[in-house]
Formats: structure tokens, sequence, C-alpha cells
């Protein structure tokens, strides 16, 4: 199973497979075996939606063996509480509403501020 | 339990080495640091190897400290490979410190090396990502750089901090690591041209961020207080070490360390005399301040306007120049920190000399994981009679 099969359901729900712990209730990205939490084993995957607010952001001027600067990366807040840093695409600020976007064939995905388009800006298509 | 103390150090230059080894670098600050405490190689029980990203880099995994220890006669003896991101260095040092303390070995040697520069940025950058849980940071092309980034974004949104601050710290950084022979950048900057530079990332400018580095350094801890610089004794009053938690949010980890350190040495920030502290960014030693408690939160601003921690001032932060401008071969970071703090408190620091050196406190963080510095690392070490 690829990483972003691990982490989100891409069959088209474009849901993130959370844990979510049955003793304290901790979320986790990706599910784990058990809460970091609470260490209990009461734990179970929940699917959660996977759009979201960005907290913070940041333009990256340096190129790495991934991407081709300028590229964006940052902090998004979901709507059920946890946060995850991912790559973002297109023009966004703190406080914009963002969508899961995601490339299975390249074991991709990213944030993006446009619901259903596919971007790819910033790809170096060196992997 | 047995009180250890530093009795020798030894640093190979930081910088950029193209024509040296990481086992050649190595060697030369393990042969000073012994030169130093008076001790040949046969006097060291067991050894600890720090270095971060050689396995990715050179291909060299697995047996990195027997390899690198092998070429200058330290072989036979226990050798211990230790990994832990940015904070290798001291990590090697606080196993050495336990060692000693143990009553099981008089002599620990701890000793970083690291080879970044491969004359490929995008390969070194990619190893550095991988000092983050890689289940969720692998392919979102991760840079500690934009982490630090966004954190001080939010204080300059907020108004704690002005571009001006930034830049404070940073020419603070480099006419310290002007001074510093060891340093990677010997260049004094005016604030201007700091913020007059290439932006790497949101608000950071070249000049603020640690750049790729090659180096080593070494500490030799041991039961007996040796005789090094004139009968000055270095006590190890602290050693910390300490990982973030499922709570902590931006570098809880470190702010928490910090305090334990200064409970196991019984002090308290108004102590200290002299700090090496984190810098990975330059302004990054802004947030130290308030971790440990220099300054009340949100006071940094205050605190490097003041000039309190500047040489010359009342506790001055990064003599040696910091990792912004000493340089921060990963693996051999933490263990450089005290290098320097062991030349103030002996009076060996040259120009960039803290006057009345008598406590200083060394701290050292690394990697990201669920939201926190995922280790960090704290050395507290006092001058006795």
């Amino acid at each position: 199973m690829s990483r972003v099969e691990r982490l989100f359901s891409v069959d088209g729900s474009q849901r993130i497979r959370a844990g979510a712990c049955g003793e304290c209730g901790h979320l986790t990205i990706p599910m784990r075996v058990a809460c970091p939490k609470c260490s209990s084993r009461a734990v179970s995957e929940r699917g959660i939606g996977a759009a979201g607010t960005v907290r913070s952001s940041v333009a990256l001027e340096v190129s790495t063996t991934d991407y081709v600067a300028p590229y964006c990366i940052g902090f998004v807040e979901l709507a059920e509480g946890p946060s995850i840093l991912t790559r973002l695409e297109g023009v966004v600020a703190q406080g914009d509403r963002v969508y899961l976007k995601t490339d299975v064939s390249r074991d991709l995905y990213w944030f993006g501020d446009r619901e259903g388009e596919e971007r790819t800006d910033g790809l170096s298509g060196r992997d | 339990m047995t009180l250890p103390y530093v009795v020798g150090t030894g640093m190979h230059p930081f910088g950029r080495f193209p024509e040296r080894t990481l086992r050649s670098m190595c060697s030369e600050a393990v042969l000073s640091a012994l030169k130093d405490a008076g001790l040949g190689v046969g006097a060291v029980e067991v050894a600890f190897f720090s270095n971060s990203l050689g396995g990715l880099l050179s291909g060299q995994e697995s047996l990195r400290g027997e390899v690198a220890l092998h070429d200058c006669g330290i072989h036979g003896i226990p050798i211990v490979n230790v990994e832990n991101a940015c904070a290798s260095g001291s990590t090697a040092l606080w196993l050495a410190v336990r060692a000693v303390r143990s009553g099981e070995v008089k002599v620990a040697l701890a000793v970083g090396a690291e080879q970044m520069y491969v004359g490929d940025t995008p390969r070194t950058l990619r190893a550095l990502q991988t000092a983050s849980d890689t289940d969720v940071t692998s392919g979102q092309g991760l840079q500690f750089v934009g982490l630090y980034a966004m954190r001080l974004q939010e204080r300059l949104d907020g108004g704690a901090l002005s571009l001006h601050h930034l830049a404070r710290v940073t020419a603070k950084s480099k006419a310290n690591g002007a001074l510093n022979p060891y340093a990677q950048f010997s260049k004094v900057m005016s604030e201007e041209e700091i913020l007059g530079a290439r932006r790497v990332a949101g608000p950071l400018t070249l000049p603020m961020v640690a750049a790729i580095s090659d180096g080593a350094a070494a500490v030799v801890v041991s039961s007996e207080p040796g005789k090094v610089g004139g009968g000055v004794r270095l006590r190890v009053r602290a050693s910390r070490l300490g990982t973030g938690t499922v709570d902590g949010i931006g570098e809880a980890v470190v702010r928490r360390t910090l305090w334990m350190a200064y409970e196991e040495a019984g002090i308290g920030p108004e102590d200290l005399d002299v700090a090496e502290v984190h810098d990975a960014v330059s302004p990054a030693e802004l947030f130290r301040y308030e971790e440990m408690g220099l300054c009340g939160v949100g006071e940094s601003a205050r605190l490097i306007e003041s000039g309190a921690t500047a040489l010359g001032g009342r506790i001055p932060v990064n003599p040696s120049g910091g990792l912004a401008s000493r340089g921060h071969p990963v693996g051999a970071t933490g263990l450089a920190q005290v290098c320097e703090i062991a030349d103030q408190l002996r009076g060996s620091a040259g120009p960039r000399q803290v006057a009345n050196c008598v406590v200083g406190l060394a701290q050292n963080s690394g990697g990201w994981i669920d939201g926190d510095t995922a280790v960090c690392c704290v050395h507290i070490l006092e001058r006795q009679a």
C-alpha cells in the first residue's frame, strides 16, 4: 500500500484515515496501533474531512530534490481538530480554506485552494 | 554517584571541506581533545560517536563510529553509535556523562563529526528532511527553515518582533563568529546587509540561516577533574535529555528540558554567565531567551535591544557565533557548543572571552515530530577553583 493510500481514502471520498482513541478521544494522522497520548490499543479508524483552514504558511526559496523553488508549505487545521503539515498549492494565506489533492500514481498529496481542480505547480519531476 | 568533569575539548573547524573526509575531521577533533586533557588514546574506556547524515550522504551505515575512530587508534573498547537529529552530539555527551557517573569507567569520549557538503544542496536538504516523522512529512518538501519562518512570522504579525530584531540578533551572531577561528563564517554584517540578502523562507534571509557545513568536535569526560587550564575544574552540574510529546506545540520540549537542567544544577537563569543555544536560524535565539527564562514571554525584543546578550553584556548568548555563524554540521554541533562553554569557563576564548565566567549552559535540539521539536539536550558546566 502506498503512503497516500495509508493516509487517505482515495476512492473519491477524499477522507483522511485518522485513528481515534476509544479511551481518551485523541486523533492521530495516520492511524496507529496504539494511542500516542494514552497508550490505549482501543484505536479505530475514523475518516475525517480533508478540507481545512491554513493556520500558517511559508514560501520556500530553495529547491529540494522534490520541488523547484519557490513552493509553499504550511499547517492546515482540519475541522475535526488535528493539524497537518503539508505542501500548499495555489495562492493561499492564513485563514484560507484549502482542499486535499492526491496523486496516487506518484504517491503524493498536497492541499490546494481550488476544490476539485488538479494543479501541479512546483513539481520538479525528480523524486 | 560519581560527579563527572569535562577535562578536554577539541575541534576541527566548521565550514566546507570537500578535500577532507569524515574520519580525518573526526581524528583531528579527538586527538586535539585528548591532548587538551593530557591523555593518550589508551585512556579512553568508552566512546560515543555522533553522526546524523553520514549514512544517507556517504553510504557509510551501521559502523560509522567504529570506522571513523579506527583511524586515530581508538578501537578495542566499546564504541556506541549515536543518532538523534541535530541533537546527536549533545546526546553522545549525555551518554558519556552517564558512563562516568555510573562508576563503570573513568574516562569517556563523546565525539561528533558530519560531512554535509556533497556538492548537491537538494540531496543534503533531502537528508535533513528525514529528521522528522517521514510517515507524514515525506514528499511534502519540508525544510526546517520553513518551520522556523512560520513561527517567526506569527511573532512579526503579532507585533512582538520586527525585522529589525531578526537582523539585530543575526548581526550579533556574525560579529561573534568573526572572532571564532573555528567558525564557518567570519564576515561581520550590518543589519542592512542582512535584511537585503537573498530571501530563503518567509522573513528569513541567507545570513540568518545555518549553512550546509562540515566539521567535528570532541569532549573528554572523566571522573577525575584533570589539570586542564592551570588546574581549572569543569564540573558537569546538569545533563538532561528530553523528547517532544503529543501535547507539545512549537518547541515545548526545549523549555521543559532547560528547566529540568536548572533543577538538576540547583540554579536558575539568573546564575548563568554564558550560554550556547540552538539557533539553526539566528532569530531562533530570541525564542531561547524566553524558554531559558532570561526574559519573560514576549520580551525577547527588549532583551536583544538592551545588548545584554552580546559580548560585554549581562549574559552573552552564543559567543561562538551560534549555529548560524559558527556552522551546523549536525552531528558535531552539540559538542561544539560544549567546547565553547569550556573555553569560556577556562578563560581561553580569546577575543570573544566573557568576563568572570563561572557557569555556562549549552542547549541543543533537533528534529520535528507531531508538532513539537523531537529532542532537546541541555548541559550546564561550572568552573571550580
